[in-house]
């Protein structure tokens, strides 16, 4: 784990996973732009130390479907925090990939590595994040779920499933996890131009931008203000809750 | 202060009990201050006072104060 400047004290810390690219990486932007303190994570140890040095955060690069790994990574958070006089007060989960396959050439493999990286990966991390939370007994996680977990997609029976299965994790977490103090919230983003779309031809691209209100795609930008917003005090009062960030996309 | 008393006086301020009460012998769910959440508040504060970070477990078996004094031993704690 890395330190890229020596003025962190005092600034809320927030672990965002996946804060590499996409979402997360905007979303590690903003905070930072905003005074926090990232913890950077993502698999790839030189992409999280890059990221991190240009928004003066921290990397701390873990496989989030490794749970030893996941393990070993709060263990040396939690040192890092102690080292510096520093609570961890958010956790912004990002990371995940989607697979888009038929239903039925969908191996059971697939369902369960999106069952892993989404579902069990924001269970662990919610588990030993809301431990460091509770000691300020404040903190405010954030989880992806997705425009699919409502309205389905051809196409995505295995990653609607698992980001169905966030909604209602937030619902219960919440509950279980608001008097510490701590709040849980999601977002449910629609299409967002990030590297998940890379396999989208331009035509299916703009096809679908003309599914929106907004008449286009989302940005990661989009998503991660409202991210933003959900883990600052401006949200104090908000839990239990998952915001459509969509544009007004209706799917097939 | 030894890490008896800390332990001692962590259990009292997670528990809102008195340090009198902080035998080994008191176990988790047989006093209304020692619930599951009280629980968790309990481990954090342990896991703070004593700076190590508990598996679930761990969590899970920490069911008494003597118990406690174990599961700490095992990340180096003495008493």
């Amino acid at each position: 784990m890395s330190q890229t400047n020596q003025t962190q004290q005092n600034r809320k810390a927030v672990l965002i996973t996946g804060a590499t690219s996409g979402i997360g990486l905007a979303l590690a932007q903003t905070l930072a732009a905003q005074d926090y303190l990232v913890i950077v994570n993502s698999r790839s140890e030189a992409s999280c130390k890059a990221v991190a040095e240009s928004i003066g955060g921290v990397a701390l690069p873990f496989d989030v479907t490794d749970e030893m790994a996941l393990k070993m990574a709060f263990k040396t958070l939690n040192s890092y925090l102690r080292d510096h006089h520093l609570n961890l007060y958010g956790l912004a989960h990002c990371a995940g990939s989607m697979i888009t396959q038929p239903f039925h050439f969908t191996n059971a493999s697939v369902i369960q590595q999106m069952l892993n990286e989404h579902v069990t990966g924001a269970f662990l991390l919610s588990q030993w994040s809301s431990k460091l939370m509770m000691r300020e007994q404040q903190g405010a996680i954030t989880l992806m779920s997705s425009v699919v977990a409502q309205q389905g997609s051809i196409g995505q029976v295995a990653y609607s499933s698992a980001k169905a299965a966030i909604e209602g994790m937030i619902k219960s977490l919440s509950k279980e996890l608001g008097q510490y103090g701590i709040r849980v919230n999601a977002v449910a983003p629609g299409v967002i131009d990030t590297p998940l779309l890379t396999e989208l031809s331009d035509e299916k691209r703009n096809e679908i931008a003309q599914s929106t209100v907004l008449k286009r795609l989302g940005q990661p930008e989009d998503i991660a203000k409202v991210l933003a917003f959900l883990l600052s005090d401006q949200a104090g009062f908000m839990t239990g809750q998952t915001l459509a960030v969509n544009g007004g996309l209706q799917l097939p | 202060m030894t890490n008896n008393e800390r332990l001692v006086a962590t259990f009292v301020t997670s528990l809102n009990i008195e340090a009198n009460q902080v035998v080994d012998e008191l176990e988790y769910n047989t006093i209304s201050q020692w619930d599951s959440v009280a629980h968790m508040v309990l481990v954090a504060a342990l896991e703070k006072e004593f700076d190590v970070m508990l598996d679930m477990d761990e969590i899970i078996e920490m069911s008494s104060v003597k118990i406690a004094k174990e599961i700490l031993a095992k990340h180096d704690v003495v008493f």
